[in-house]
């Protein structure tokens, strides 16, 4: 095995959970995300020998995939509708079906984007705030006022007598 | 740090902020404390359940892209490819005038639905009939078939197949002509072929249905337009 596959597959085995959760709360769909990470993880074996620092592979890879679902959006416009199964059963449901039945998850899903993104990137992928800056190509104090925001927001719906609370951000 | 800042310091990120910083705030310290809590509620929440074999798959793609690259290098297929190259540029000139043709909306339906090709579930021929009765059509398929639904297409209520031919994946879209003006002109009866960067189709009109190929390997299309010939009897 070849020294750049032997990295691949341990950068593929490290950081494919990581990348799948996040481009799920990034698109809202497990289908697209697991496209996402695949295409995200081809990407980079094609452009390996740009990731000089193990340390960076994290941030590296959330740029990859964060520009493949921008690339998502540039495609044409796809016009499509469901349309009625009658009353056969669906033999692929739909892997949505049943997720967002929490209530914690559906608020998070309601979560602006802004907010939402760098909340899971230090909540689920434990990076610091210059990280997220650094690959939400962001300022620092711009990255504390959307985790401040993002968690405010939270728990103001999850406690409303407590939405008022936070009057600074 | 005065109270406004630690409290912000809390919002941002309750961990960063030290017992002996909030000692003489209680308030501060319950929001600290209610804040960790929200935060362990959220990190369940967050860490949803990874698709088992996703890391097997990601290796596996990465594995095949040289051979899927090389796929004209195979030696088999070299005339019927070629043949279906020449048609495809043949019909390519009058299709890049329409605004929207069939074989771009079917190619870009693919793309929409791209976990289809992957689907692993095997239906059975009990799943299938009574899909295609609907549409007046009995099918006795030789080949597993993936995936199966009733999709919109270009506004009409079709069939979308994804079936297992030679271990790939083929698309199989059965669209009932409506009468109506649209991708499928009415009784348009010439087979039509269509192409991208990934994909190759072909499109043939059976009495009122059209049927739409897509497949990412040209002779998959010969092979499973064959294959339905013998598969598929029309009742309408």
């Amino acid at each position: 095995m070849s020294h750049a596959q032997q990295r691949y597959e341990a950068l593929v085995r490290a950081y494919t959970p990581d990348l799948y959760r996040y481009a799920y709360w990034l698109c809202h769909s497990k289908s697209i995300a697991e496209d996402l990470v695949q295409d995200t993880l081809l990407r980079a074996w094609k452009n390996l020998s740009q990731l000089q620092e193990a340390k960076a592979a994290k941030a590296w890879l959330l740029t990859i995939l964060r520009h493949e679902n921008a690339r998502r959006f540039e495609r044409k416009q796809f016009e499509y509708s469901d349309v009625e199964q009658d009353s056969l059963e669906d033999p692929h449901q739909s892997p949505e079906h049943g997720v967002a039945t929490d209530r914690l998850h559906r608020l998070i899903l309601e979560l602006p984007q802004d907010y939402r993104e760098p909340l899971v990137m230090q909540l689920l992928l434990g990076m610091t705030g210059d990280e997220i800056a650094t690959v939400l190509q962001l300022n620092l104090n711009t990255v504390n006022t959307r985790l401040f925001r993002g968690r405010a927001q939270l728990r103001a719906r999850l406690q409303p007598e407590a939405a008022g609370e936070p009057a600074h951000g | 740090m005065d109270k406004l800042s630690l409290r912000r310091a809390l919002y941002e990120d309750p961990r960063s902020v030290s017992a002996e910083a909030l000692q003489d705030e209680p308030q501060l310290q319950q929001l600290q404390q209610e804040l960790q809590a929200l935060d362990d509620s959220l990190r369940q929440q967050l860490a949803i359940e990874v698709p088992p074999q996703l890391v097997e798959r990601a290796l596996l793609n990465q594995r095949m892209l040289p051979m899927q690259k090389r796929w004209y290098q195979r030696p088999l297929p070299y005339a019927t490819a070629a043949a279906l190259l020449v048609t495809v540029l043949y019909w390519q000139q009058p299709l890049q005038n329409r605004p929207a043709d069939l074989g771009q909306h079917a190619l870009s339906h693919v793309y929409h639905e791209m976990a289809a090709l992957r689907a692993e579930a095997l239906l059975s021929p009990a799943d299938i009939s009574p899909m295609f009765s609907q549409l007046g059509i009995h099918a006795d398929f030789p080949v597993p078939v993936r995936y199966a639904r009733f999709c919109d297409f270009d506004g009409v209520r079709s069939l979308h197949l994804v079936l297992d031919v030679d271990g790939e994946a083929v698309t199989l879209f059965v669209v009932p002509d409506t009468g109506q003006p649209g991708l499928i002109e009415p009784g348009q009866l010439k087979p039509a072929q269509f192409a991208d960067a990934r994909f190759f189709g072909q499109s043939v009109t059976k009495l009122q249905h059209r049927l739409v190929l897509v497949a990412e390997q040209p002779q998959l299309l010969a092979t499973t337009s064959a294959m339905l010939e013998k598969s598929l009897h029309f009742n309408i």
